[in-house]
């Protein structure tokens, strides 16, 4: 949901104190309503998976929404799921992460469809993010997009069934169905 | 689901004869499963909005899956929906032979890539000139439009809204007609 015609930037954004969550691209506000059941079930999954695969292998943290991420004056995202390297984590001051993390997941829903596949796709293709997972939890798919040369390229994508893999955490991959319902 | 590894033709198409249905992409057979009711129910409310657009307007033709529509020797597509306008009818025959001015593809888990990616690049490259995309899980339609060559996200909505056509202009889909299941 669009909120409020202005440029906004990261300080408006922390003048805020209505106790709803907001995100602010590029210079746009959003409001992000409370997550459905089937998203924080998905969700929940795959963050579980993550976690146990990248503190298995001490590779960094990962932590999920709601959580800032500063990417520019006029980019405030609160993604559903990230990973920050060993290397990255020295960018966390004041419990906030300035600057892109190494992975980030985002779980689409109909609310959100446009700013996850697109607005957000570019948000972090130029933040230089190395990896996006794009989650489909109503049509069991997931794409993983990994930069090459400063753009996005589909580096797998499973749907119904099969499993996918990331290039960022190698050795890791998620079989769909420890995910998404059977059915 | 893709099937058998060798180079499909149109011609290989026709000889198969078990009764299922098939698509060839690029000289792949994939097999089509038959479609869940929510795909059919949002493909119905789609043909209805589009048959009465073109019914009342400029003319033409709406038709709703299973068509064959045979863009070249290696690629014969059944499309969830295809508009074809009046000044194209000659490519409608006992089959379709040619791109339709509009195609819609209901995204389902079983056909996400190729819906999404592959018959993307196909209608690209056949010069269909508008593609919708619509995706029951997350209740979003795109509707890409070809232009120099190349398709551009003309219009699209997700959850609320509504999106609208160029092909048919004046045409705009409010997304509660489509994704209502009563």
């Amino acid at each position: 949901m669009k909120v409020k015609e202005k440029v906004w930037t990261y300080r408006d954004y922390l003048g805020l104190n209505d106790d709803k969550r907001y995100e602010v691209i590029n210079g746009r506000l959003y409001e992000m309503p409370a997550p459905h059941f089937e998203h924080q079930k998905v969700s929940g999954l795959i963050e579980f998976l993550l976690r146990g695969f990248v503190y298995k292998n001490k590779l960094g943290e990962i932590v999920d929404a709601p959580f800032d991420i500063i990417l520019s004056e006029t980019v405030v995202v609160q993604p559903d799921i990230v990973f920050i390297s060993n290397d990255n984590l020295k960018n966390i001051k004041s419990g906030k992460l300035f600057g892109p993390p190494d992975l980030i997941v985002e779980v689409v829903s109909p609310s959100s469809y446009r700013r996850d596949r697109y607005e957000k796709f570019e948000i972090y293709e130029k933040a230089g993010i190395k990896e996006y997972w794009l989650v489909y939890p109503g049509e069991k798919a997931i794409e993983v997009w990994v930069l090459k040369e400063g753009k996005y390229e589909l580096y797998g994508i499973a749907s119904g069934k099969g499993k996918v893999k990331s290039k960022v955490l190698k050795g890791f991959e998620v079989d769909l169905k420890e995910v998404f319902n059977e059915s | 689901m893709k099937v058998k590894e060798k180079v499909w033709t149109y011609r290989d198409y026709l000889g198969l004869n078990d009764d299922k249905r098939y698509e060839v992409i690029n000289g792949r057979l994939y097999e089509m499963p038959a479609p869940l009711v929510i795909h059919q129910i949002i493909s119905k409310n789609i043909f209805r909005i589009l048959d009465d657009f073109v019914n009342k307007g400029k003319g033409g033709i709406v038709l709703y899956s299973p068509v064959d529509i045979i863009l070249s020797e290696v690629t014969v597509v059944q499309p969830d929906l295809v508009f074809i306008s009046k000044d194209k009818k000659e490519i409608i025959k006992d089959r379709i032979y040619g791109p339709p001015d509009l195609v819609v593809e209901i995204v389902s888990p079983t056909s996400y890539y190729r819906d999404r990616y592959e018959k993307f690049r196909i209608y690209e490259e056949h010069k269909v000139k508008e593609y919708w995309l619509v995706y029951p899980g997350e209740k979003a339609i795109e509707v890409w439009v070809l232009k120099e060559g190349k398709y551009e996200l003309y219009s699209i909505a997700s959850s609320e809204g509504k999106v609208k056509s160029e092909v048919l202009k004046g045409l705009e889909v409010d997304l509660k007609e489509v994704f209502d299941e009563g």
